[in-house]
């Protein structure tokens, strides 16, 4: 049964040249697992406004093909009537959430459709449930992780119980358990209900749903339809899509497996049968642990003495104990709630502590030499929205030249400008509005609006990675090597372990407030609890490395020279 | 042992209603020592909205700064100008302002206290309402009395964006020092160009804002053709009653008092 076609679909924003979209037919039956992956700006986004009708309802432009919902034509039909067959979770937590209690944002769109009290009650209910948000009940949704925002983003569109949902982007602030969680539920939504999924993303998925299909787009255009399973680990047509691949592909393609996984228990019995079939397990080899490479001084950088933060509407307090030596890249990973981005900002001075201190460079955030301080200090924010709040890109970037220059005569900021414009592939948008970039190109202006000052010695980025492409990915991995070697501290908070692992010197592990583990990548991620007691996924890399019994590598090609060694080895012996 | 908090839970709408009779009773009332108790009744009020909901958390040191600020200003122009319609001019200083030499007298000092402490009472009556009763409820309770829900949606809508104008602007002020800025207590010029980033920022931000909660409202339905219902139950309660009687009888007694006795109007010192 189709719940939705699209048939030759061109679109072409008001005002723009290049079409959005060209050319797309597709169709979504029900209980359909499909994902639509691509990098930005590709037209992922437009195709699911396009779905939900938000596209021609409110953002005007230029469509041509056919769209039906349920075998009716969506042209003409509004919003509120399409959310009923089709419900929409936006990248973009905050920009979705309306009321100021968590219930009350479930119970929105029952209400609207006049269900009656007792039904929702018992609906709000099952869906708190199901999703595993019990406990923010009577909060704020604006006083929320990130991560919890999305679930409960998550739980007002499935409420309404719609034949389809669309989610743009949905596990860009989830933790481990969340995003695990996430899929599941989505598995299920999809075979017992027969709910059809649309998932949009940039990367392909470490767990495909089972009998899952895939559109891939380009530019606007449709690069491929088919069967997930028949391309998961085809990583140069991934590289000419600008998407990126699953680390788990790259494993298992080195261990020769070559079929998919859906559940992690499942991958890590596939990747142990492989190991054993090859010759490849090793009881263990013992190797000293790796000693971190960052570019140590004995000076601190940032010390966090008795820290105490007592967090509004949370059951714990935030009490904390920590230096960072300068030139440090250290990596702050737990659960969502944990008290990350808290920390963060209390060292970016953007909070005030309860009890204790926090010295950055030897000065006091709040009442230190603030000039000073703010010329070698930046941070960025989890949304790169806040982060941008001048008209165009270029005064954006002229702003924080002047705000944070050393040198009191500046007069010409334009060279700075450029260069940085260059660095981060902004030359072309310098004197767009950040209204009208893409997501990935927001992120890399909030990106370079911090980084284009010259005398930074401390970087402090709140989630960076979330929502980036493959190429903006790339960018901001190539930028922390830049600032490593010149020997900046860079403190970065993350769910990213994947990208994390392959650039941090130290890693951190915040739950309920507190840090709980400290140390090397290696050491900290070799621990085998880490995904039951702290909701962390260590990367795949490390995963492979403990069933095989090898001592933890930093890298693939590390893996698989490994891989062969050994396999070597014991076809000698 | 743990203190406990003194908090009151009432009806949506007889938070509105004490904040209507505040602003009344105001604007009726001239007299200082009037103003005064008016002023005494609407912080307690506020204290306790502010008491009996976390979402008071909302309210920053900038509202009470504009507050006071506000009533700074009253006393000041009425302590400078009101006294032109005062009968008896106890001139306490002259102020020159220019070539003119203004008279600063007791009375006007007197009626500038009073006009600050009614700016006060009306704003402290509408702050208490604000932070004492989500939007929602507000709207949910208006319908419960047949009002229209497009009027009801209209009024928790204009509610809501107040703590949202606040965050934004804790958000832009956040950007702005993790860009390196900070305002430079030496160069005064600084603070404009701060305020008029903010400011515009405010402006564009609700506006888009705007757009924004329209689009994600139509998605959750608004709008649609059946009658909207709400999950909640608002039940009122013994303290509700109580506050309504009290209401009534003060307005009764103040109105006999103003224009029975003729009592509570600003009177000049003989």
């Amino acid at each position: 049964m189709e719940i939705a076609s699209v048939r030759n679909l061109s679109f072409t924003y008001l005002g723009r040249d290049n079409q959005a979209l060209s050319d797309i037919s597709m169709v979504l039956r029900k209980g359909q697992f499909l994902y639509v992956l691509g990098s930005s700006p590709s037209g992922k986004s437009t195709l699911a406004s396009i779905l939900t009708g938000i596209i021609p309802n409110s953002i005007q432009g230029v469509l041509s093909g056919t769209v039906a919902i349920q075998g009716t034509e969506i042209d003409g039909v509004s919003i509120s009537q399409i959310a009923t067959e089709v419900g929409f979770v936006m990248q973009d937590p905050d920009s979705q959430l309306l009321e100021m209690r968590v219930e009350d944002e479930i119970a929105l769109g029952l209400e609207n459709r006049g269900l009656k009290r007792p039904e929702i009650v018992q609906r709000m209910q099952h869906i708190m449930a199901e999703t595993k948000i019990e406990h923010l009940a009577g909060r704020d949704p604006s006083t929320l992780s990130g991560g919890e925002k999305q679930r409960l983003c998550i739980a007002a569109a499935l409420v309404l119980r719609p034949d389809a949902l669309i989610l743009d982007e949905p596990f860009t602030d989830l933790d481990s358990e969340g995003v695990d969680r996430l899929i599941q539920y989505l598995n299920d939504l999809s075979n017992n209900l027969g709910i059809a999924i649309v998932l949009l993303d940039k990367k392909v998925p470490n767990f495909p749903a089972p009998n899952s299909s895939v559109i891939v787009l380009k530019q606007g255009r449709l690069l491929c339809s088919t069967e997930l399973s028949s391309i998961w680990q085809d990583f140069e047509f991934w590289k000419e899509a600008g998407v990126i691949s699953s680390p788990l592909a790259e494993i298992f393609s080195a261990l020769g497996i070559r079929s998919a996984s859906t559940t992690l228990s499942h991958a890590f019995a596939m990747m142990s049968d492989a190991a054993m079939k090859k010759r490849m397990l090793c009881s263990s080899i013992s190797e000293s642990e790796p000693k971190s490479t960052g570019a140590y001084c004995d000076d601190t950088a940032i010390a966090c003495k008795g820290l105490r933060y007592l967090v509004p509407d949370a059951s714990f307090d935030l009490r904390v104990d920590l230096d960072i030596a300068r030139g440090e890249m250290v990596g702050i990973l737990g659960p969502n709630g944990g008290g990350k981005s808290t920390l963060l900002r209390l060292i970016g001075g953007l909070l005030r502590p309860s009890g204790g201190q926090v010295l950055v460079l030897g000065l006091d955030p709040l009442k230190g030499n603030q000039i000073y301080l703010r010329q070698r200090l930046g941070m960025s924010f989890q949304n790169p929205v806040d982060q941008l709040f001048l008209y165009t890109v270029e005064k954006n970037l002229r702003f924080s030249i002047e705000s944070s220059s050393v040198d009191k005569a500046l007069t010409d900021t334009r060279p700075a400008i450029e260069r940085t414009a260059t660095d981060f592939g902004l030359k072309d948008v310098l004197n767009s509005s950040p209204e009208e970039l893409s997501y990935s190109e927001r992120h890399r202006a909030a990106l370079a609006s911090i980084l284009v000052n010259d005398n930074l010695e401390i970087v402090l980025l709140d989630e960076p990675t979330r929502g980036l492409d493959l190429s903006t990915r790339e960018l901001l991995f190539g930028l922390l090597a830049k600032l490593k070697r010149k020997g900046v501290t860079v403190v970065i908070t993350t769910h990213d372990s994947e990208f994390i692992y392959g650039i941090a010197d130290r890693i951190l592990l915040m739950h309920c407030g507190s840090i709980v583990r400290d140390g090397s990548p290696q050491s900290v991620f070799h621990d085998s609890d880490l995904r039951n007691d702290f909701s962390v996924a260590p990367p795949f890399l490390v995963d492979a490395c403990r069933i095989l019994g090898y001592p933890p590598v930093t890298n693939l090609e590390e893996f698989t020279w490994r891989l062969r060694n050994y396999a070597a080895a014991e076809t000698h012996n | 042992m743990q203190r406990q908090r003194l908090t009151i839970k009432l009806y949506p709408l007889t938070g509105f209603l004490i904040a209507v009779w505040l602003t009344v009773m105001s604007t009726l009332f001239t007299d200082l020592d009037i103003a005064l108790i008016l002023f005494l009744l609407a912080l307690v009020f506020y204290i306790l909205s502010l008491r009996s909901h976390r979402f008071a958390k909302l309210l920053s040191g900038r509202v009470y700064g504009l507050l006071i600020a506000g009533a700074i200003m009253l006393v000041l122009f009425n302590g400078l100008f009101a006294n032109v319609n005062i009968e008896s001019h106890h001139v306490f200083f002259e102020l020159p302002i220019g070539y003119q030499h203004y008279g600063v007298s007791s009375d006007g000092i007197r009626y500038g206290i009073g006009a600050g402490l009614r700016y006060l009472t009306m704003l402290l009556g509408l702050l208490g309402f604000i932070v004492g009763t989500q939007p929602r409820d507000f709207a949910n309770a208006l319908e419960d009395i047949y009002c229209p829900a497009t009027i009801a949606t209209m009024f928790a809508l204009t509610f809501r964006f107040i703590p949202d104008v606040n965050r934004h602007l804790g958000r832009l002020w956040d950007a702005q020092k993790s860009r390196g800025f900070i305002v430079d207590r030496r160069r005064r010029l600084g603070w404009i160009r701060v305020y008029g980033i903010l400011v515009t920022n405010l402006l564009i931000g609700t506006v888009l804002n705007a757009q924004r909660l329209g689009l994600v409202l139509e998605m959750r339905g608004i709008g649609s053709p059946v009658k909207r219902c709400h999950w909640q139950r608002y039940y009122f309660s013994p303290m509700d009653l109580v506050v309504l009687i009290a209401l009534v009888v003060c307005t009764a007694t103040a109105l006999y008092a103003r224009y029975v006795l003729g009592m509570g109007t600003f009177k000049a010192i003989e």
